[in-house]
């Protein structure tokens, strides 16, 4: 009811005579975040980074074969995905957590932000903005991120901007964008720089919820930094063996790749942006 | 004819804002005072009749060293306080001067010779064995402050010749009820002088200091301090709500949710139409779209937040299905139990606080327990239609509950929802009458109760008068009530009204 109220709230007649409601503006704030994984059936979420559907010995994706999502999309790039389980037998098992309380102490506020949605489950055309927000959320009695805050924007962080991007049955996609996820981690400052990235944000009707994942390319230096920088000394040469060798991007001279294929799953939840806020880039 | 003179204690909110006005708004107040006693729904009522345990007599002595050692150890303070420059430690010129200004604005009225005399003896006496005025200054502060005298106000009045049914009220004691009233703190120098000439008397002397307290930012004070108390807001900072059922759940949003229903009122009374118009129509405390949220409240309601730093107006859109006091969060926690809503207890504060209507206590020995949800009966509504087929409690729980679930809406900590245990609520139902459909049009049936300004009236008369209305009283709390209806239910209009009628001008005969 309420919703429909809302709705009868925000029109007026058009020059039918048939009332026809304002765009609205839909924003959630990642609220969980984790690694892309694989499925037991070997598919996994993910974007088609490089533009190819390579094959195990396709040089440009130095060797890598990729992935088919559960929706049997081919050609996804989500190398990172096959060293989790890896990882997840060593001390670096602890960085998905602690990225998670990137997220939650403020470090690494993610926003989404959906406008000129005229119907929130099908919609020809909107607009989607990628944003960082800055502060300290709340935090619930559960642990989790309080949904319904209202974020300010970082001032020295541009949006990544997509325009006119279909939104299908509640989904969206767009890319392609570039984005720096900073995070702290085992007393190291991380700094992803991602390219040629994308995300897919699936939003509940009432956009209370939202569930996605967002993934490109991310040079193996940034992430080996942990390994350089880091209290991993016992397991650096595995981590060092395991990124290399699942590097498929970028491929050089040396016939290896430069970056990874990274792919973050996230949940996220109804978040407010405050008006007047620097949003460089609207 | 009014009731019998009284002793008010301060209420420990009157307390605090005294001694701020006393001594200076960054004074550090004691921690635990005498707690308050509610009765007749508030606790201006109850500090007129409870007593002052042992215990509550030593906190008050505590405190008022606490106070005392911050006038002596701050030169600031004890130049504020302390009005002249002591020749000697034991000087009695300078002792006399400060017990007697002091004292005259922490008692409220001047100090007798034998008053003076004997708090200035404490101030030299100290002085001279301590070789310190200051020392003296200490003790005689803590001595005026734990006095009777500062802690209760009298309101004895004198004989009234042509009326011996009742008493008048001296100068003092009604510069005091007023300043209480208007202020919710102790007169200042301006209402004392006016009492010390006899202007309050008369009707013109009376008006000009009404005029000036409502005019003042403290009259402000003076508002949410009433309705903190009939709204028992002060339950708010410790609200207990299950955490594992409220993820809103936290110790600021209690405090928050007080905030904001305060500044609405405030926003109703001083702020609604032009700058210097007055006050609207109070009514409109049920339906106003106009609130005020800092971000806790504003991720429990939905909205986006105005203001990351703190409270910031926003308007309630049609569509948010919450609106007015009766989708404040802080009526709806207080009328919910800890890990649900309650229907009796949204009932009952509709019915006893907005519309001064009786619900008698329950039996002693009834259970009040309340199925628990399953299949069949998944909503309160259902929970509530098998609760009532008991004809014992149907009595009482049909004048309370059918009310209540109008604001099903909101959970126990006031958030939005659509559905209980995934069923749509229906939150539709009628008072009196006047059918409505959900919490909005609730708002709208008690906003347009006849009972509704009349209620705001007696509240206010026992408020201002520290004691339920008598029988001899009825017809002074109708003609008011009739006033304020009168004036388009204009607060500031029922204020004034209040002070100028006789009633709050005298007391009843002591009593034999």
């Amino acid at each position: 009811m309420i919703g429909l109220l809302a709705l009868l709230a925000c029109t007026a007649p058009d020059d039918t005579g048939l009332a026809a409601a304002d765009p609205e503006t839909r924003a959630v704030v990642m609220s969980t975040l984790s690694f892309g994984r694989r499925a037991d059936d070997g598919t996994a979420w993910g974007f088609d980074v490089d533009g190819r559907v390579s094959d195990a010995g396709d040089d440009e994706g130095c060797g890598h074969a990729d992935l088919v999502d559960a929706d049997g999309l081919a050609g996804i790039d989500s190398a990172f995905s096959g060293m989790v389980p890896a990882l997840e037998a060593t001390e670096a098992g602890a960085v998905e957590g602690l990225v998670q309380d990137s997220l939650l102490n403020g470090e690494l506020l993610l926003l989404v932000e959906v406008s000129g949605v005229d119907d929130p489950l099908d919609d020809d055309c909107v607009d989607v903005r990628i944003l960082r927000g800055s502060g300290t959320p709340m935090i619930g009695t559960d642990g989790g991120m309080l949904d319904g805050q209202t974020f300010a924007l970082a001032p020295d962080a541009e949006p990544a901007v997509i325009e006119c991007v279909p939104l299908v049955a509640g989904s969206v996609r767009a890319g392609p964008f570039a984005l720096t996820l900073d995070f702290q981690v085992l007393d190291v400052a991380l700094a992803f720089h991602m390219t040629d990235a994308s995300l897919r944000l699936d939003l509940s009707e009432d956009g209370r919820t939202g569930w996605g994942y967002f993934g490109g390319s991310v040079p193996t230096a940034d992430i080996l930094v942990i390994v350089d920088e880091g209290d991993l000394a016992d397991i650096a040469d595995l981590v060092r063996g395991l990124v290399n060798a699942a590097a498929d991007l970028e491929p050089n001279d040396e016939d290896t790749c430069d970056a990874l294929s990274v792919v973050f799953e996230y949940g996220a939840t109804e978040a407010f942006i405050y008006e007047g806020a620097p949003t460089p880039g609207s | 004819m009014p009731a019998a003179p009284l002793l008010r204690r301060l209420t420990e909110a009157q307390y605090a804002n005294t001694v701020q006005d006393l001594l200076g708004d960054d004074i550090v107040l004691p921690a635990s005072l005498e707690p308050d006693a509610e009765e007749a729904g508030l606790l201006s009522v109850g500090a007129a009749t409870a007593s002052v345990s042992s215990l509550g007599i030593e906190r008050y002595e505590d405190a008022a060293l606490l106070l005392a050692d911050q006038v002596a150890d701050q030169p600031d303070r004890f130049a504020a306080v302390v009005p002249c420059t002591p020749a000697t430690a034991d000087d009695t010129v300078c002792a006399d001067t400060f017990v007697r200004t002091f004292g005259r604005r922490a008692w409220r009225r001047p100090l007798t010779d034998t008053e003076a005399a004997r708090l200035a003896s404490v101030v030299t006496l100290t002085g001279g064995e301590s070789g310190s005025f200051t020392e003296g200054v200490r003790y005689g502060v803590a001595a005026v402050l734990q006095s009777p005298h500062f802690l209760y106000r009298r309101e004895h009045g004198t004989p009234d010749a042509d009326d011996p049914a009742t008493r008048l009220l001296d100068d003092w004691e009604l510069a005091t009820r007023l300043s209480y009233l208007l202020w919710a703190t102790t007169p200042d120098d301006t209402l004392l002088d006016a009492a010390a000439a006899g202007e309050l008397q008369t009707d013109a002397g009376l008006r000009a200091q009404v005029d000036r307290l409502l005019a003042d930012d403290r009259a402000r004070e003076g508002v949410r301090a009433l309705f903190t108390e009939l709204f028992e807001l002060y339950e708010l900072d410790d609200l207990a709500k299950d955490p594992t059922v409220y993820t809103h759940a936290s110790d600021e949003l209690g405090p928050a949710a007080r905030e904001e229903t305060l500044r609405v009122i405030e926003h109703l009374v001083f702020d609604a139409d032009a700058p210097g118009s007055g006050s609207g129509d109070f009514r409109d405390l049920l339906t106003t779209q106009t609130t005020f949220v800092d971000p806790r409240l504003a991720a429990l309601y939905r909205l986006s937040a105005p203001d990351p730093t703190g409270f910031g107006e926003v308007w309630l859109d049609d569509g948010d299905g919450r609106r007015g006091l009766l989708g404040q969060a802080s009526t709806l926690m207080l009328t919910s139990h800890s890990t649900r809503t309650s229907a009796t207890l949204r009932g009952v504060f509709i019915r006893k606080t907005l519309l001064c209507q009786t619900i008698p206590p329950p039996p002693a020995d009834v259970d009040t327990s309340i199925p628990e949800a399953d299949s069949t009966s998944p909503t309160l509504r259902d929970r509530l239609r098998t609760h009532l087929e008991d004809p014992t409690c149907a009595s009482c729980h049909q004048l309370t509950d059918p009310i209540g679930l109008g604001l099903e809406n909101f959970d126990g900590i006031g958030r939005w929802r659509d559905t209980e245990n995934s069923v749509t609520i229906d939150a539709s139902g009628d008072l009196e009458g006047t059918d409505f459909a959900d919490a909005w049009a609730l708002g709208a049936a008690v906003r347009d109760n006849d009972n509704l300004g009349p209620c705001f009236a007696a509240h206010l008369y026992r408020y201002a008068m520290g004691h339920a209305v008598d029988p001899g009283e009825e017809a002074v709390v109708d003609w008011i009530a009739e006033g304020f209806v009168g004036s388009g239910h204009d607060w500031q209009a029922l204020l004034v009204d209040l002070v100028m009628s006789p009633a709050f001008r005298r007391a009843g005969a002591l009593d034999e």
